[in-house]
Formats: structure tokens, C-alpha cells, sequence
């Protein structure tokens, strides 16, 4: 059997094959062109574009796609610690603020008491309805605010007779006031200090500019101890501040 | 070295790498960007 023979029996039962194996197949090629006519691409298109380079739209958009997957995982990375990791540095402030509060205590039963510093806690703030429960830190400037909810030093102290702020977070850093706009009129709110447990009840809420500041100003004549928390509104922004108020309804008791 | 250990040679420290940058981002970068933020909500 010659050579020709066997490639005549070859391609009659496997055409393909017996081209891949570099035959002829005389119904499907033109040997005069050479163009390979049954595939999607001829033969020149397929040397054209040799196997692994990739073209000049791929080479052009591959880093592209790279850069836009790197940078969404940073953002998603920047959103989880916004949301989570600010909440984490909180929690970890709030436990050593609680063992400084307890000593806090126990100092000012025993005569002494010192003017707190900001960042010191000076108050445990607890609003039933929302299941709060935090320790309160003197200033309410960005690092004491990452540790609770801050009290602004130019108004009066917590529970005492005046007119005292309390600002906190509501989206970020444990988001302590997060949900404050769920309080409603009559609405408890305790403030333990050094000197005892005060007890506020919420009178109205409502929603001022952040350039406002008469919620600051001290009581007037007549009017009774009041409390008031401020934070961020609407949630996940600050353009204005949500004020809740509240009325003591009980002085400083231990 | 064959194929197989070279692609899991480098996907580990293509993994490695973007947890050290992650871990970077988290305990560096992203506290001190949030000091510059003009306003935490």
C-alpha cells in the first residue's frame, strides 16, 4: 500500500484528522489559494494572530478591568471600616472608658473630684427604648468622638441644673445615635455622673443647620434642666443635625 | 520547577500581597484619612 493510498483511506474516515495531520483534503482546500475553507478563519487569519498575544483592544482594557477590580476592592475595604472598623476602635475605647468611669466614682465618694480633660469619661449614658448603654467623654472633637458619645464643655455638665449637649455619631464610630429619631416625648433618658443617676424625660425632636448653635446656649429664666443630643442627619451624611430634647425629671440621686 | 508550582507559587504571593496591602489600608491608611475627613457622620 503506498503513501497516497493511505492518506486517500485516512481522510475518508476522519477528514479533520487527516488534516490536522497535514493533509490535503481535496473537497475542502484549495491547494492552488491554500486557504483552509471549512473553518471559521482562514489560514492567514490564524497566522496572523499567533496563539497567547493578546490583541490590542485586550492589551488596551485588561489593565483597565485590573484597576477598576483593585479599586472597588479598596473601596468595599473603605466602606467595611467606615461602617465596622470605626466601630471596633470604639468598643475597645468604651471598655478602658468604663473601668476609668467606675474609678471616677469611686474617687468622688471619696471627696475627690477633679475637673475632667477631653477624652476622659464624665458620664454613663442609658436610653432604655434603644437599648443604649455608653460611657460619655468630655469634648466633642473628632478624637473624642471616636471613643462615645462627647459633651460639648461650654454647656452645663450632665444632671446638673442647665443646659447640657451631648453629641455623637450616628452612622460611624459605633454609631451611638444612630437611631435617636425612634425617640419619642416621654421617653427616658438616665445620666449617671460622679454625683448620681438623673433622669430626663424627651420632650421633642427636631432638625436645625449644622451653623446653628443656639441648642448651645444656656437656659433661659424659668426653664427647666434640660438635655439635649445632637447628631448627624439625615443618616450617612452631615448636612443637617437631628436634635432630640429632653426635660429632667429627676435630679442627681445616688 | 513545574507549571503547576510556579501558578501556585505565584498566586500565594499575589494573595499574600493584598492581604499585607488590605491590612495597610485598614490600620494606617484608612484611620488617618478619616482624621482629614471636614466631617464624620
Amino acid at each position: 500500500m503506498g503513501t497516497s493510498r493511505v492518506k486517500e483511506r485516512l481522510l475518508a474516515a476522519e477528514p479533520e484528522a487527516g488534516a490536522a495531520a497535514g493533509f490535503a483534503h481535496p473537497e475542502v482546500t484549495s491547494e492552488s489559494t491554500g486557504s483552509f475553507t471549512r473553518g471559521r478563519h482562514s489560514r492567514e487569519d490564524v497566522e496572523d494572530q499567533p496563539a497567547g498575544r493578546p490583541s490590542v483592544i485586550s492589551q488596551i482594557f485588561r489593565p483597565i478591568g485590573w484597576i477598576s477590580i483593585v479599586g472597588g476592592l479598596v473601596l468595599l475595604e473603605l466602606a467595611a471600616f467606615l461602617f465596622w472598623g470605626t466601630g471596633m476602635k470604639t468598643a475597645a475605647a468604651q471598655t478602658e472608658l468604663r473601668n476609668e468611669f467606675a474609678q471616677i466614682q469611686q474617687s468622688a465618694a471619696r471627696g475627690t473630684f477633679k475637673r475632667p480633660v477631653n477624652g476622659e469619661s464624665i458620664a454613663r449614658l442609658v436610653i432604655p427604648r434603644l437599648g443604649l448603654d455608653m460611657i460619655v467623654v468630655e469634648g466633642v472633637g473628632h478624637e473624642e468622638l471616636t471613643r462615645g458619645p462627647g459633651h460639648m464643655p461650654e454647656t452645663a455638665f450632665p444632671g446638673s441644673n442647665g443646659s447640657s449637649v451631648i453629641s455623637g455619631h450616628r452612622t460611624t464610630y459605633a454609631s451611638p445615635f444612630s437611631n435617636i429619631d425612634q425617640l419619642e416625648p416621654g421617653d427616658e433618658i438616665r445620666v449617671i455622673t460622679a454625683e448620681g443617676e438623673s433622669v430626663y424625660s424627651v420632650t421633642k425632636s427636631y432638625v436645625i443647620l449644622p451653623v446653628d448653635t443656639s441648642v448651645t446656649l444656656p437656659l433661659a429664666p424659668g426653664e427647666k434642666p434640660r438635655l439635649r443630643l445632637t447628631t448627624c442627619h439625615p443618616r450617612f451624611s452631615a448636612a443637617q443635625r437631628l436634635i432630640v430634647e429632653a426635660d429632667r425629671i429627676q435630679e442627681p440621686r445616688l | 520547577m513545574t507549571i503547576g508550582a510556579r501558578r501556585a507559587f505565584k498566586w500565594t504571593l499575589l494573595v499574600a500581597i493584598a492581604v499585607a496591602v488590605g491590612l495597610l489600608l485598614w490600620f494606617v491608611a484608612f484611620p488617618y484619612l478619616t482624621t482629614l475627613l471636614p466631617e464624620n457622620f
